[in-house]
């Protein structure tokens, strides 16, 4: 399913924010077991969605450029917001 | 001694809560300055400085219980990792993975103290 960079951008933070969640219940249970099986599988989770959103669209961080040339320059800034026409 | 170490009735031993007393306190814009000075801690004798040990000294009128006042007791039980949202896009949502951490504000007034 080809998914607009909104909708894909959408997901990612819907995937974080489910891991920072696991994540702080983690930390106040270390030893429970579906807790870390739960976070592990959502971990390969939002790999693979950060991997779609980076193969489509462009690296999230620099870290993420998958191309052969240096794309990250190619995103809008973090102060270059919806108004500028960047959805 | 644990909550499961009591026995039946002991809430009876304690004798019936007694209602807190209600105090009529002036609204910050009826303070004096000295007033609220006193309340903030702050000595004029003592350059003006709020008094960091105010609220450990068991002389303080402030410090001291109402009359009647009972003593609070907090349970928290221990969190399941159940009942969790199934869709990520809901745990964002409703700011929480978990359901059963989704609280509707319903409080209707704020009381002033």
């Amino acid at each position: 399913m080809n998914m607009t960079r909104r909708e894909l951008l959408k997901k990612l933070m819907d995937i974080d924010f489910v891991i920072h969640e696991t994540v702080l219940y983690l930390d106040g249970h270390p030893n429970n077991k579906k807790a870390l099986d739960y976070y592990k599988t959502v971990q390969e989770e939002q790999k693979e969605i950060y991997n779609q959103y980076a193969t489509q669209f462009g690296p999230v961080t620099a870290e993420n450029v998958k191309q052969d040339t240096w794309t990250w320059i190619n995103e809008p800034w973090p102060w270059q917001n919806e108004r500028e026409g960047n959805e | 001694m644990t909550l499961f170490d009591l026995q039946p009735g002991f809430e009876e031993d304690l004798g019936p809560l007694k209602p807190a007393q209600r105090i009529e306190c002036p609204r910050p814009e009826e303070l004096t300055k000295e007033q609220e000075n006193k309340n903030q801690g702050i000595d004029k004798t003592k350059n003006n400085v709020p008094d960091q040990n105010r609220d450990r000294d068991p002389n303080n009128q402030n410090n001291q219980m109402i009359p009647g006042q009972s003593l609070a007791m907090a349970y928290v039980p221990y969190q399941e990792f159940d009942d969790l949202f199934t869709s990520y896009s809901d745990a964002l949502d409703n700011g929480s993975l978990f359901r059963n951490l989704v609280k509707t504000f319903s409080g209707s007034k704020v009381i002033r103290r």
